[in-house]
């Protein structure tokens, strides 16, 4: 489903020596392969490429060297525009800091990946998964009118709404207090399991990245498997 | 048709709603200030050009002294056009007590006027009625005076010429004014078909023809080809609205001010939009990048805002031009008293007009920055990144759409391209002012202590930002200042074009023996009396030995003036007060000139120079030293010309084209001419000259002045009313740029409240940020003000003398108030309510 091969990247050079080299190394060749429905932690310590890494992964953004390859498509080698056309095929998202839309209520905001997908019945799906969420009484309420853990359900339904192959969830803990945190951490990996999706999740908390079939460690810029 | 939707949606609630409104609101200001200003002056133009109608008696004219051609009357009616015909001379005038006078015979046909109405009274000086023909077969109307230089009353019969006719009506005003046509002798008005009865015109009789047409606009310039008028040398045409005239320079001078109403109103709009669209693509930074992660590529975002662009052009075109048609129905209404008649429907091209600007503005300005947007990252939603800001380039796009609309509307290229590098060099030296102001504000910073620090460190902490917002402050403070000015500027010009109290009554062709009692006469009536001058007839026979017709002939534009016609001539040893000399010497003055003035001494036999008028020499090809010969009843004399000068003609006082430094001829006769004031309840002395002094010719203006004054009220108080608008719009421009930089200024205040510093030290220093904020705004807006009034001002509204403007009194203190107290209020709120609040606000 998901394969990297000798992906590269370093940082912008501060120095002139820095420049030199090309810049401050941050993915030195990882190498991995998903396969469909399994689901993958990543973790590390802060700074260590961890979020640049899921961007290259999602599509978000294109390495220096290197490819990933979706479904044996090489998106890193595609313009912005193609890989938006794979991310709206195969690639769904729930972001540590929610990102829904504040002017619009939360059956809207999980409308709109369906819409810009142009599907049929979006409301109704999207009203489908807001109460698989538990969320059916609030689906007019506004994001800032709703909690935390809320919100992050919202986003949950608006990345399953979608029913995309590949979840990347970055933090989708992270802002949320500790049992609030374990609710949402539950309904992914239900869910996503439930839609035989595959989960890449980018955290630095153990006990969430445990929870995943596998672990995959970042550390020096390459990436390891941790049984 | 799923975009559509998506921009929609997106636009008004998704994370630019606010910004969405703002820009909606700058369009709806922009097409409602430019649709109220097309509407209104378009239809003003209509009313302006009907009343100028009314002056000529129809919307063109056709007029010489040679017969028209009969055919071209065929030829007017075959093409659609409405015809008058009317002729003037000069004939003699016997009453039945055999009192004589020499009269200016009017003879009108019954289609005369086409346009506008006789005032006529039933008896001479009575309550004028309108009507709306002329006299029937055998009847004749006389002006007032005329009853009394005859001793005739109405219902009397006088002889013109060989013709007898039955007074009926006293005729107090004709509708096209044509006294100064036909050398001022009191008008005799009869029916055309009564002219051959008189036998008053016989060949070589001084006779003007003219026939007056109505009809469209592009009907009687295609009339005028096909007659080919250029071919007849003594056949002159004049249509309403392109001729001269004080009204045709009133009206020339609020197009002039409309002008640089709307190209100021566009200007506002185009920093309202600038300023909204920033704030909008600053707020969609992020929603683009989620877009972009939902599956969205570039050109579906661009598409986006290419629909949201075209929704938001719709809207504000259609709420902008309904609110445009309300400030005109407003200045219809300030307007009611002075126009009473229904105005014409106005031209497609009001309504299409403030369309193309504000559609044009929007994407020239905003379009940019969508455009840009569509650039954002997607890693934006997993790593806060700052928008990239919109490269220079893209900026000068909308300044070079913004130049090139002011040019489709002012017609003009030089000015506005001048006025757009004025106001881009003025950005540049703002912030290089900022910049040197740096190093002394520096050390200020330094010494001083408390508020000063603060404010002044935070001032030079945001300096480029600080120097860019200063010039968007300073362009709002600009357009309000210039449109003062321009407002100020042209209501005393205006004033200057009818001053209280000037003269309206011209008395001439009083002899030696008559001047002391008419001076005595006068005086006792009127406070405000011309001097009396000389004033002979003559006409210039050569120039440089060339004779004066082939000099003409010569020339390739002459201008409107008739330079075969005699002229009236004067000789003095003073420029008179309201003119000015343009080139050359004014003559010393010398005892035997002061003499020639009061008696007819014998000439000097100093060199004879003469002082000619400028628009007279220029039109003629006529310069300094050119000796010319002019013809004096018959005796020729030749003179220099030693000087150029300017004239006043508003000053209503005699003006002269050409003045004799000394009585030109021992053998010229003269008679005197002057002119002065009578308020209306004095009037009945115009009655008593005319009888006393039956030879005395009086010509009263006071009608035509009181129009062109009303005219003159009415242009000045859509001036004010425009004013007005544009005051409103800035104020709300200003506002809401206040709204959208203010959270960035007041973040650091927010900090120093949550540190624990206290209200009085955060006021303080808000003060110092904000005074100088508003000096520097100040200083850009006076400074560009009065480059916009020397450059342009004085070149669309024709004003001479700007003198020094006023605005470098008032305009920065104005300025640092307004924006130190709305800085200072919008402050204030960070101090009553708990930080944690003010902290979400501002960040």
């Amino acid at each position: 489903m998901l394969d990297v091969i000798d992906l590269i990247h370093s940082l912008p050079a501060m120095s002139d020596d820095n420049a030199s080299q090309g810049g401050n190394p941050l993915l030195n060749g990882i190498n991995c392969h998903i396969k469909k429905g399994q689901s993958v932690a990543i973790v590390g310590a802060s700074g260590s490429g961890k979020t640049t890494l899921l961007g290259f992964l999602a599509g978000l953004d294109t390495p220096k060297q290197g490819k990933v390859l979706i479904d044996d498509i090489n998106i890193a080698a595609l313009d912005e525009e193609g890989r938006a056309a794979v991310r709206a095929q195969y690639v769904a998202f729930v972001f540590q800091s929610f990102q829904l839309i504040d002017g619009l209520t939360a059956l809207q905001n999980v409308c709109l990946p369906l819409e810009v997908k142009d599907e049929s019945a979006p409301q109704k799906k999207a009203k489908k998964w807001l109460e698989r969420v538990g969320l059916g009484h609030r689906i007019h309420h506004n994001p800032k009118t709703l909690s935390g853990g809320e919100q992050q359900r919202v986003a949950l339904a608006r990345a399953f709404a979608c029913a995309s192959p590949i979840l990347f969830a970055d933090e989708p803990t992270g802002s949320l207090d500790t049992q609030t945190g374990e609710q949402i951490a539950d309904l992914l990996f239900q869910l996503a399991s439930e839609q035989q999706q595959t989960l890449i999740l980018v955290t630095h908390d153990l006990k969430l990245a445990k929870r995943c079939e596998r672990i995959l460690t970042l550390k020096n810029g390459v990436l390891s498997e941790t049984y | 048709m799923k975009h559509i939707k998506l921009a929609n949606r997106l636009l008004w609630r998704g994370a630019g709603g606010r910004s969405a409104a703002m820009l909606l609101f700058a369009l709806i200001m922009s097409v409602g200030v430019v649709a109220c200003l097309t509407l209104t002056t378009d239809r003003l133009k209509q009313l302006v050009y009907s009343q100028a109608s009314h002056l000529l008696a129809g919307d063109a004219l056709i007029e010489g002294a040679v017969p028209i051609p009969s055919e071209w009357q065929g030829q007017a009616q075959s093409q659609g056009l409405l015809i008058a015909n009317s002729l003037a001379f000069r004939a003699m005038l016997f009453s039945q007590e055999e009192a004589s006078q020499l009269g200016a015979v009017r003879a009108v046909d019954e289609g005369f006027p086409l346009k506008g109405q006789f005032l006529v009274a039933s008896k001479p000086f009575g309550e004028p009625v309108e009507e709306a023909k002329g006299p029937a077969l055998g009847e004749v109307w006389l002006t007032s005076r005329l009853f009394g230089a005859l001793g005739v009353s109405v219902g009397d019969k006088i002889a013109v010429g060989d013709g007898e006719f039955r007074i009926t009506k006293a005729l107090i005003q004709e509708p096209d004014n044509p006294q100064s046509v036909m050398g001022f002798a009191p008008r005799v008005l009869m029916h055309y078909g009564d002219v051959d009865s008189t036998r008053a015109i016989a060949p070589g009789s001084r006779v003007q023809y003219s026939m007056m047409l109505v009809g469209e606009k592009d009907a009687l310039i295609r009339y005028k080809d096909s007659i080919a008028l250029a071919k007849h040398n003594h056949l002159r045409w004049n249509a309403a609205g392109s001729g001269s005239g004080p009204e045709a320079d009133a009206f020339k001078r609020i197009n002039g001010y409309v002008l640089m109403v709307a190209s100021l109103a566009l200007l506002l709009g185009a920093v309202a939009i600038g300023l909204a669209a920033n704030e909008f693509a600053r707020n969609q930074n992020n929603q683009v990048a989620l877009l972009k992660t939902l599956g969205l590529g570039p050109r579906a975002v661009l598409l986006v805002f290419v629909w949201q662009l075209l929704i938001l052009a719709l809207l504000g075109c259609a709420v902008g031009l309904f609110a445009g048609w309300a400030f005109h129905q407003g200045l219809l209404a300030v307007l009611s008293n002075l126009i009473q008649q229904t105005l014409p429907s106005p031209a497609w091209g009001a309504w299409t007009t403030p369309i193309i600007s504000g559609v044009t503005v929007l994407f020239a300005f905003a379009g940019p920055h969508f455009w840009w947007l569509r650039k954002a990252s997607p890693m934006t939603v997993l790593r806060t990144q700052h928008a990239m800001a919109l490269p220079y380039q893209y900026y000068l796009l909308g300044i070079g759409v913004m130049i090139s609309l002011v040019m489709l509307l002012s017609g003009m290229i030089l000015l506005p391209l001048l006025a757009f590098l004025g106001l881009f060099a003025a950005f540049y030296l703002v912030r290089l002012i900022v910049v040197l102001s740096f190093k002394p504000l520096g050390a200020l910073h330094d010494y001083s202590k408390g508020a000063w620090r603060l404010g002044l460190g935070q001032w030079l902490r945001y300096r480029y930002q600080n120097a860019t917002q200063a010039t968007v402050f300073g362009l709002i403070f600009m357009v309000l200042f210039s449109v003062y000015t321009a407002r100020t500027q042209l209501l005393a010009a205006w004033q200057q074009q009818v001053p209280e109290g000037a003269p309206n009554h011209f008395i001439f062709n009083i002899f030696d023996h008559q001047k002391a009692d008419i001076e005595n006469m006068i005086a006792g009536h009127s406070d405000n009396v011309s001097p009396y001058y000389a004033m002979t007839r003559g006409r210039i026979v050569a120039i440089n030995n060339l004779p004066w017709e082939e000099h003409l002939q010569s020339l390739e534009n002459r201008g409107n003036i008739n330079y075969e016609r005699e002229l009236n001539l004067t000789w003095s040893d003073t420029l008179q007060s309201d003119n000015t000399l343009k080139e050359g010497e004014w003559w010393p003055p010398s005892p035997v000139i002061d003499s020639a003035m009061d008696s007819n001494v014998t000439a000097s036999e100093s060199p004879l120079l003469i002082s000619v008028e400028y628009e007279y020499a220029n039109g003629a090809g006529m310069q300094l030293g050119d000796n010319v010969v002019v013809s004096l009843a018959g005796q020729e004399v030749t003179a220099e010309i030693a000087n150029i000068r300017m004239l006043s003609w508003q000053s209503m006082r005699p003006n002269f084209f050409i003045i004799f430094n000394r009585i030109p001829s021992p053998f010229v006769a003269n008679s005197w001419i002057t002119s002065f004031y009578l308020p209306p309840d004095k009037k009945n002395i115009v009655n008593a000259l005319s009888q006393r002094f039956p030879s005395v010719t009086l010509i009263e203006v006071d009608q035509a002045l009181l129009s062109l004054k009303k005219l003159i009220q009415q242009l000045g108080l859509a001036v004010e009313y425009l004013l007005l608008l544009i005051v409103f719009s800035a104020i709300a421009v200003l506002l809401a740029s206040i709204s959208i930089t203010l959270p960035v200024r007041l973040r650091a205040a927010v900090l120093m409240r949550t540190f624990g510093a206290s209200r009085q030290l955060i006021m303080h220093s808000l003060w110092i940020e904000f005074i100088v904020l508003g000096i520097v705004a100040g200083i850009v807006a006076s400074l560009g003000t009065e480059l916009l009034m020397r450059f342009w001002l004085v070149k669309t509204l024709e004003i001479d003398a700007l003198g020094f403007l006023s605005i470098w009194y008032w305009g920065i203190p104005l300025s640092v108030v307004v924006l130190a107290a709305t800085g200072v209020f919008s402050g204030r709120s960070i101090l009553v309510v708990p930080p944690t609040h003010s902290l979400k606000r501002t960040m």
